[in-house]
Formats: structure tokens, C-alpha cells, sequence
């Protein structure tokens, strides 16, 4: 499990006003504080680790170019930050459309070896991917946070800016819509 | 799942697809991670988008570099 700090809220307010103001090291400190969890957050939607990359400096890029349009009084930074990287993320998708080939590094070792029973358990777990990222900002942020990167409620909370109590509504209408997707899917 | 499900049995039902999606959400491998090459590429990327910039957007811009 990987554990990405997650820097104090106070600090973090600080950058941001100052990075607004475009003061360039803030905004580097902002940088150094949220480009792996962006990556990963890109990486998890398009399994593709230059693309991955291509795409995290593009978010950080068109962040500090918008930085003064950012308002601090509403989603976190974190949250605003992982908002463009998925718009990011969706348009590379749509531009190289249905490519959606599983990337090796993703074969769970614990997995069976049956080809068949891993072909199928991957299938299914793609298959939950795009579901994903049919859900919206709230809901995927939640359910990738959660599940992907295995942050607990209260981490969560913090990085989005929401109550623990929110954040636990949140994952059961997340896990709700996407067992609708995936049941629509079935039927189609 | 099932140690789970035996905890609130009398939403069984309701838990257990819900819990079978929340087990195909696999959590990305720790290695996944950007390149310390690619990190120091952007930031330095960054910082010359800002020289790039006008001077006059940033007023309080301190002087010296990352």
C-alpha cells in the first residue's frame, strides 16, 4: 500500500494564497506536494506511464496558468487540481478511443493462475475502470482515494474538504451507481 | 467479504454486490509513481512558464528561483 502524505491544511492554504498571487515557489511547493497523487490518479484512468506523465505536466501547467482563477473558498486545491487532471485524462481517452489494454505491472500476483479465471478477473475489473470514470468529480475522486490509493475516510475528507460522514455517503452512492452502470452494461 | 457481510446481516442483500464492486477496484501497485527525471522536468518547466510570463502578473513574485 502506498501512502502519500498528505500535507497539513494551514501550510497548504498558505501556498495557495501565495501562489495565487503568483508567487512561483509556492506554486512549486504545490507542485512537490501533489504530483504523485496526480500521477497515479491519471495513471489509474489511462494505464500509461509516459502518457501518465505527459498529462501530469500538462494538469500542473494549465494549474499555474489558472491558478488566478482558482477560488480558495471552494473545493480544496487537491480536488480542483484532480478535476483538471481528469479532464486531461477523458480527452486523451476519446482520442485514442477503445484502446483499453491492460497494462501488465497491474497482474495481481495473489491472482489464479488459470489464464482463463485471470483473463476473466481482469475483464471485469476493466470493466469497473470505465465505470469509474462515468462517475461524477465527488464520486470518482472518492472511490479512486479510497479504493485505489487505500486512503482512509478521514484522509479522504481532508484532501477533498469534506466531513467524514460526507465522504462515507459519498462511496455508497459511488459503489451504488457503479453496480447501475455495470447492470445497464449487462443488459445492452 | 464474508467476515463483512456476517457483521450486518440483516443488510446482506444489499451489501454484498455493492462489496463484490469494491473488490474489482484494485489499488494501483506502490511503483506507480512518475520518474525523479520527469518530476524535476516540470518543475523546471514550470518555473520557466513563469519567466515566460508577463512580469507585470505577478506583483508579488519574490525574486529568486526554485
Amino acid at each position: 500500500m502506498l501512502k502519500l502524505d498528505t500535507p497539513p491544511v494551514t501550510d497548504e492554504r498558505i501556498l495557495v494564497q501565495q501562489a495565487i498571487r503568483h508567487d512561483s515557489e509556492a506554486f512549486a511547493g504545490l507542485y512537490d506536494r501533489h504530483v504523485v497523487r496526480v500521477y497515479r490518479h491519471i495513471y489509474y484512468m489511462i494505464n500509461d506511464q509516459k502518457e501518465a506523465e505527459d498529462l501530469t505536466a500538462q494538469t500542473f501547467l494549465q494549474a499555474w496558468e489558472a491558478i488566478g482563477r482558482f477560488q480558495p473558498r471552494g473545493a480544496p486545491f487537491a480536488s480542483w487540481l484532480l478535476r483538471i487532471a481528469h479532464n486531461l485524462a477523458v480527452s486523451n481517452l476519446r482520442a485514442r478511443k477503445g484502446d483499453a489494454e491492460l497494462h501488465e505491472s497491474l497482474i495481481d500476483e495473489g491472482l489464479p493462475r488459470n489464464p482463463e479465471a485471470v483473463a476473466e478477473r481482469q475483464a471485469e475489473e476493466e470493466r469497473v475502470r470505465q465505470a469509474v470514470l462515468r462517475l461524477g468529480d465527488d464520486q470518482r475522486q472518492v472511490i479512486i482515494l479510497r479504493f485505489v490509493e487505500e486512503l482512509d475516510y478521514k484522509e479522504v475528507a481532508e484532501i477533498l474538504g469534506k466531513s467524514v460522514a460526507a465522504v462515507r455517503v459519498i462511496q455508497h452512492r459511488a459503489l451504488c451507481a457503479l453496480r447501475k452502470i455495470m447492470k445497464v452494461e449487462d443488459v445492452a | 467479504m464474508e467476515a463483512c457481510l456476517a457483521m450486518f446481516p440483516e443488510y446482506r442483500a444489499e451489501l454484498r454486490p455493492l462489496l463484490q464492486i469494491a473488490s474489482l477496484l484494485r489499488p494501483l501497485p506502490p511503483e506507480i509513481a512518475p520518474s525523479p527525471v520527469f518530476k524535476e522536468r516540470t518543475r523546471v518547466q514550470i518555473l520557466e512558464r513563469d519567466d515566460e510570463q508577463d512580469g507585470s502578473l505577478a506583483p508579488d513574485r519574490p525574486s529568486g528561483r526554485v
